[in-house]
């Protein structure tokens, strides 16, 4: 007999295109457009929009800006003799993330430590904060690596104003040099350098940033459809309330048992088969390493399959309407989306919101897809998320029987 | 004399300051249909919803098949329950409602099939078996709503308002259907606001008010009982009667009507006699729009014992 509710289930679902489209593509849609965005943020600054100005329009300011439009970056907003005032439109009106001018009557490019304002001016909206940091990292790449002369220049002015006078014959070989150095850097021969030198990076988790976002989102996208649409069958519970259904299923030997069991195993395959959907989009269109990690995979999908059916059906058997079924989950799964990690990840939280996200399934799901696809663990590191997902599942799932009988009895 | 099939003896339960069920004792047997009539708020559905295990009596007992349907699966098993509303699922065809209601009541393999089949022929919808149900008109889906309690051929039907809203035609289709039904042997208990419907297939009728069961008997033995040989007399107004037409009215031994401005009653005397208290009425400021004399029904019946109940309810005051 929870066959029986199961091809019912299974049988309102074909026949319903709409929870179909709902179920199955919306999901694979919604997670493209997610793994798009993410895929092209490998971490830098490439699709930032800068606006220019030269108010200076000297030999060095030409060199620098050469050099920053050369790296690919970013995209140029507008001509680069355009006014400081034109700029300052620019970013307030959200055209350009960012601007940087050369204001006239600021100090030179080579007075590293003089006075008077600074040479370079960035011009920034608060509200993209770190397009203003990441740009002045990149000039501060540029200056070095394009005026190599000029930084090294300014060091050496520095060294003899604090701490050795230098002779002339040391001024004239280092002029010398220095000059060397500036043509080679303007015919492009010679490249200078930067701090970047000292750094070397070693990524140890997964195979790309790129790829990390997409098996990330892959987990978040599908866990938060996954809850939406477990409540459109969940609230069936409640329909067949409304619609006499259950009268008629409750006076036959299966009872609410056979009810909410069947609902709950279809809710689970449904929900399995909508998470393999979007994991094989992520494996062959993104190569998200599925194959490597079907066991895990496997297990955790599983489980939250349950959780959220689970979930869903006590939701659907507390409440009187299906309207207010749909509201109360709607809200539910909209906190625990944000505060779970599935529309913005975790690490980007501050604290306290991170810790306030292991009260949410969400938190488990991702925190366990994240260990098997992102740093390759074993079944014996996500014990712990797949424990508590199995608990909530079962548990929910009992309260949802106890309080659907409760209610269909008077 | 055919076998009880449903046993209710002094049945009582009571929700927060309202008695919803006081002392009801009324038995259903087999090859029998029996009408539950009443106003709002009677008892009726609690009464059903007792019947079908719903519902937990602070006295008394309900016995399906000598079990009670509370706890008993095998008496939960021999009813079958057609509620007011359209209990199927809209996005199923008839076929497919009828296939897992099959599956839900418990039956198995081919008999599935078979019952699916023999429904859908009882019901006359062979041809739009098919169909989603949505696309069935409303007295198509109330008969494929009732063929859906009688899937697992259940020892007692239990039915509430099974032709509400439903035009004449299918109304008939769906009397010749419960009377199918319970020519087969199927106990019968449907509730129903229409006096009109009772008397036309129903065997017995009961009445309900405040949660007690006033009355109950045959038909033909309840008119009798209360209009003896005589005619119903319906006499309607242009307005609501005045305090002395309604002396004139209650003199004439007519009862009114849910509408102020419409009685009824035993009609005793000849035409002259209808004619006199025509005439009566309009010497004290009633207008008659209409007199009526006709077979009398369980409409009237139901008046009467209304008046008898307020007249107790007066005298008790």
């Amino acid at each position: 007999m929870t066959g029986a509710m199961f091809r019912v289930m299974l049988l309102t679902l074909i026949n319903d295109r709409g929870a179909l489209v709902m179920a199955f593509l919306l999901p694979v849609l919604f997670f493209l457009v997610m793994a798009a965005i993410f895929s092209s943020t490998s971490g830098g600054p490439a699709q930032m929009r800068v606006a220019f100005a030269d108010e200076v329009q000297d030999e060095l300011a030409l060199r620098l800006l050469t050099e920053l439009q050369s790296s690919g970056s970013f995209q140029v907003v507008g001509d680069i003799n355009q006014s400081r005032a034109q700029v300052e439109m620019l970013v307030a009106k959200g055209t350009a993330d960012v601007g940087v001018v050369f204001p006239m009557g600021a100090r030179a490019l080579d007075d590293v430590a003089g006075l008077g304002p600074a040479p370079i001016l960035i011009v920034s909206d608060p509200v993209r904060g770190v397009a203003a940091s990441m740009l002045s990292g990149q000039i501060q790449k540029a200056y070095f690596e394009a005026l190599p002369d000029v930084a090294l220049g300014s060091v050496v002015a520095v060294i003899e104003d604090q701490f050795v006078e230098l002779s002339p014959e040391q001024r004239s070989d280092i002029a010398a040099g220095l000059a060397e150095m500036g043509a080679g850097a303007r015919m492009g021969t010679q490249s200078g350098w930067s701090f970047a030198e000292m750094i070397d990076r070693r990524d140890v988790a997964g195979r790309s940033l790129a790829t990390n976002h997409v098996a990330y989102y892959a987990g978040a996208v599908a866990f938060m459809f996954l809850l939406f649409s477990c409540m459109q069958g969940a609230v069936s519970l409640t329909e067949e309330r409304e619609s006499g259904v259950l009268e008629r299923i409750m006076a036959g030997p299966g009872g609410m048992a056979v009810l909410v069991n069947g609902k709950f195993m279809f809710l689970v395959v449904q929900g399995f088969v909508q998470m393999l959907v979007i994991f094989l989009t992520a494996w062959l269109v993104y190569e998200v390493n599925l194959p490597a990690h079907l066991t895990e995979w496997f297990l955790i999908t599983v489980l939250a399959c349950m959780a959220a059916a689970g979930l869903s059906l006590l939701v659907a058997a507390a409440c009187h309407t299906p309207g207010q079924a749909r509201s109360l989950w709607t809200v539910i799964v909209l906190i625990a989306s944000v505060l779970g990690g599935s529309m913005v990840p975790r690490f980007f939280m501050p604290i306290w919101m991170r810790e306030l996200g292991w009260f949410t399934p969400n938190t488990w799901v991702l925190e366990a897809y994240s260990a098997v696809f992102w740093r390759d663990a074993g079944l014996a590191e996500i014990l712990l998320p797949c424990g508590l997902l199995a608990l909530l599942g079962l548990l929910s799932l009992l309260a949802a029987q106890w309080l659907a009988l409760k209610r269909a009895r008077l | 004399m055919s076998a009880t099939v449903l046993k209710i003896s002094n049945a009582s339960r009571a929700f927060v300051g309202r008695e919803a069920l006081h002392d009801v004792s009324l038995n259903v047997a087999a090859g029998e249909i029996v009408a539950l009539l009443g106003p709002n708020g009677a008892g009726k559905t609690t009464l059903l919803r007792a019947i079908a295990g719903r519902l937990q009596l602070d006295t008394g007992s309900v016995l399906v098949m000598g079990k009670n349907p509370l706890n008993d699966n095998s008496a939960r098993s021999a009813l079958g329950i057609v509620p007011q509303t359209i209990a199927l699922y809209p996005h199923l065809t008839a076929r497919h409602n009828l296939d897992v209601l099959a599956r839900l009541s418990g039956l198995k393999g081919s008999a599935i099939k078979k019952a699916v089949d023999e429904a859908l022929t009882c019901a006359a919808l062979q041809d739009r078996a098919d169909d989603v149900l949505t696309n069935l008109s409303g007295g198509m889906q109330r008969r494929l709503n009732i063929v859906a309690g009688t899937l697992h051929h259940p020892r007692l039907l239990l039915l509430d308002e099974p032709t509400v809203g439903v035009d004449m035609q299918a109304r008939e289709l769906i009397h010749v259907l419960l009377q199918d039904l319970r020519n087969a042997g199927m106990a019968i208990l449907f509730i129903t606001h229409d006096f009109d419907q009772a008397a036309a297939i129903a065997d017995r009728a009961a009445f309900m008010a405040q949660g007690k069961l006033l009355l109950e008997g045959s038909v033909a033995g309840l008119i009798k009982d209360a209009f003896g040989g005589a005619k119903e007399g319906v006499v309607e107004l242009l307005q609501a009667a005045n305090p002395e037409a309604q002396q004139v009215l209650m003199t004439s031994g007519l009862s009114s009507t849910d509408e102020e401005r419409i009685w009824s009653g035993p009609l005793t005397g000849n035409y002259a006699d209808i004619t006199r208290l025509e005439h009566h009425l309009e010497t004290v400021g009633a207008h008659v729009a209409e007199i009526r004399i006709r077979e009398p029904g369980l409409g009237g019946v139901f008046m009467q014992l209304m008046d008898k109940q307020l007249g107790q309810t007066g005298t008790a005051e």
